[in-house]
């Protein structure tokens, strides 16, 4: 039986666990395995970084730098890359990035400064189909590679979260998901599960909870499909990559 | 030389997976993707080729000892097989296995449900559950004696021969040093024990390849102007440390005469590994096929880039086969991987748990990523690009 490689770089790590729970289901009974991309971290701040800084891969930033990298290192094709044995790639950046700047990021090298890109939601399409425009400047090449694909939830992965696990028991969750900017709180408060816990006043997530609950999220994908035009969206293109 | 490996329901190599093996076999993969499975793997053959697959044939080779639930592959969802299937095969010869014990009140050793060895297409030992040697002990393989008719040169036996002495070493810093002794093989323990007598065994050679290993050792150590053994060593030892009949002895090249001789118990831990992975890759008493586990520990990188690369000439010089596993990525870019004969393997685990080892082909647009664009494949393989990474 073949199995599927998959290279995917994301924002953070229970991104990586809620996209592989999507996958499982679009895949159905097909075998895959998962190899989680991070920038080349030896190449930045050598000698400068801090303990708080440490995890330099983590968040869009993260996504960015290994964007840039990869660029550098393909000059223009997938080719060489190391990449090119891999079936598919996924670069995940939530939506909700729209809202950011380079600058809050600590992004002094990008030359085309076209964050923020908010678009008015709904509908949530527009920041998102804007944001993966942006996401091409990053990667230029290699997003029109036919086995690169973007993965963009809006406004984050939360909102496929609590649709897949939420929707049946709390009907209301689903309107107008993909413009929500409350899910942190709204995981945090909700009993069982609780995926998110409030420290200091800061949304944790609770990456062990994740995990177990990415059986729930697979199993509910079809509804999270039902509700958000974005997992919709990713289903089609991990759907055309593998299985044309 | 074992031109591949088969495998079926071990441990965490559910599905049949193939190997195609080179002389020098390097699996990299994150801790618990199922490396060292495959090299068990093999220490299961070769216990089987020898003729029993007990706990003190799987020790004696390395294998970690567990019971027929771990030992066979039992994922969620995954009907459990109730034998695991091996086959090892040369260019001319193949030995292959199925080996069955119950989960529930396990027998010592492990039967036998099918064994055959062949030369090309002629079957040398055929065993098997419905076969006609009802006497024979089921948990007995019968190909171990059926060699004994065969000439030397025959393929067969040379195989089974090969695999009869292969074994998993993992060399361990105490036990090199000579403070915990070890059941000893010819030339080194599995753990390092005996590394002063097989010092020995090279220094007194007359084979002049084995000569020209000393020379190649020294190149190694910077701060070493010489090694040798000793008998006595009541000047260098403290009468506190617990010492083996023949020690090992290094002349360090910036300290004062008289006072610049040190024991294994003193050196760097370096030198030991050093030593320990060049006797077994050259000394002919050593085995023909073996395996290293962790490799690269102990070793300043650049020192592992250079051992490895020794190591790849030692091992196609001495007609040797090394199957072995390494965590730092220097070590990639040491590799001479436009040899064929030097095989690079990453190990993952799918979504379901498997072990899935997969050969990484260098390809001209990688070795110039690398040589022109300062991407080696150490930095490619930290970002993930290789496969074989964590998910941290």
């Amino acid at each position: 039986m073949s199995n599927y490689r998959i290279a995917l770089i994301a924002e953070g790590k229970t991104d990586k666990l809620v996209i592989e729970a999507a996958i499982e289901s679009i895949l159905g009974h097909k075998r895959f395995s998962v190899t989680q991309l991070q920038p080349d971290e030896g190449a930045y701040e050598i000698g400068r970084g801090t303990i708080d800084s440490a995890h330099r891969s983590d968040g869009w930033n993260g996504v960015y730098r290994w964007c840039r990298d990869t660029h550098k290192m393909g000059s223009g094709s997938i080719e060489g890359t190391g990449l090119e044995d891999f079936d598919l790639v996924i670069v995940h950046i939530d939506a909700d990035v729209a809202g950011s700047t380079y600058q809050a990021a600590n992004i002094a090298d990008n030359p085309t400064n076209d964050l923020p890109c908010v678009q008015p939601c709904p509908p949530a399409e527009d920041t998102v189909d804007v944001l993966e425009s942006v996401l091409k400047t990053w990667l230029p090449a290699l997003m029109t590679t036919r086995n690169v694909i973007p993965c963009i939830p809006s406004q984050c992965t939360e909102s496929w979260v609590a649709v897949a696990l939420y929707a049946h028991t709390d009907h209301e969750i689903t309107a107008g998901i993909e413009c929500r900017t409350d899910l942190a709180d709204y995981l945090s408060t909700r009993s069982g599960k609780r995926l998110i816990r409030k420290h200091g006043g800061l949304p944790k997530k609770e990456f062990a909870r994740y995990r177990a609950a990415q059986g729930m999220i697979s199993v509910g994908w079809g509804t999270v499909q039902q509700y958000c035009p974005s997992a919709c969206k990713f289903s089609k293109s991990v759907q055309q990559v593998l299985t044309a | 030389m074992i031109k591949s490996l088969t495998i079926r329901g071990f441990k965490s190599v559910s599905d049949t997976t193939t190997l195609d093996l080179g002389a020098v076999n390097v699996f990299i993969g994150a801790n618990g993707s199922g490396k060292s499975n495959i090299l068990e793997a093999l220490g299961v053959v070769s216990a089987a080729a020898y003729g029993t697959v007990d706990d003190e044939a799987l020790d004696r080779r390395g294998v970690r000892l567990g019971l027929p639930r771990l030992y066979k592959s039992s994922f969620k969802g995954h009907r459990l097989l109730p034998d695991i299937y091996f086959c090892a095969q040369s260019d001319a010869a193949k030995y292959d296995i199925s080996i069955l014990n119950p989960l529930e009140n396990p027998e010592p050793a492990w039967e036998y449900k099918t064994e055959g060895l062949y030369d090309g297409d002629h079957a040398v030992s055929t065993l098997g559950i419905r076969s006609s040697k009802a006497n024979f002990p089921r948990n007995r393989g019968l190909a171990a004696l059926k060699i004994v008719d065969l000439p030397d040169d025959n393929p067969a036996a040379e195989l089974l021969r090969t695999l009869q002495d292969f074994a998993i070493y993992s060399p361990n810093t105490p036990t090199l040093r000579g403070m915990i002794s070890e059941t000893q093989r010819r030339p080194v323990g599995l753990t390092g024990g005996g590394l002063a007598d097989a010092v020995q065994e090279l220094l007194g050679s007359k084979d002049e390849d084995e000569k020209d290993i000393y020379n190649e050792i020294i190149d190694l150590l910077d701060w070493v102007e010489s090694f040798d053994t000793a008998t006595s060593a009541s000047t260098i030892l403290s009468p506190s440390v617990a010492r083996p009949k023949r020690v090992l002895r290094f002349t360090d090249r910036y300290m004062s005469k008289n006072r610049n001789v040190l024991s294994a118990y003193d050196a760097s831990e370096g030198a030991l590994y050093i030593l320990f992975v060049a006797l077994l890759c050259n000394l002919k008493s050593g085995p023909a096929c073996f395996a290293i586990d962790n490799i690269d520990q102990a070793l300043n990188p650049r020192l592992v880039q250079r051992l490895m690369q020794n190591t790849c000439a030692w091992i196609v010089r001495s007609g040797k086969q090394l199957l072995c596993t390494a965590h730092n990525p220097i070590i990639l870019d040491g590799l001479p991987l436009g040899d064929d004969r030097v095989r690079l393997f990453v190990v993952e685990r799918d979504r379901s748990g498997q072990t899935i080892p997969r050969r990484v082909t260098i390809t001209d647009k990688l070795r110039t990523m690398a040589q022109d664009k300062g991407w080696p494949l150490s930095r490619l393989w930290v970002m993930g690009h290789l496969g074989g990474v964590p998910d941290v």
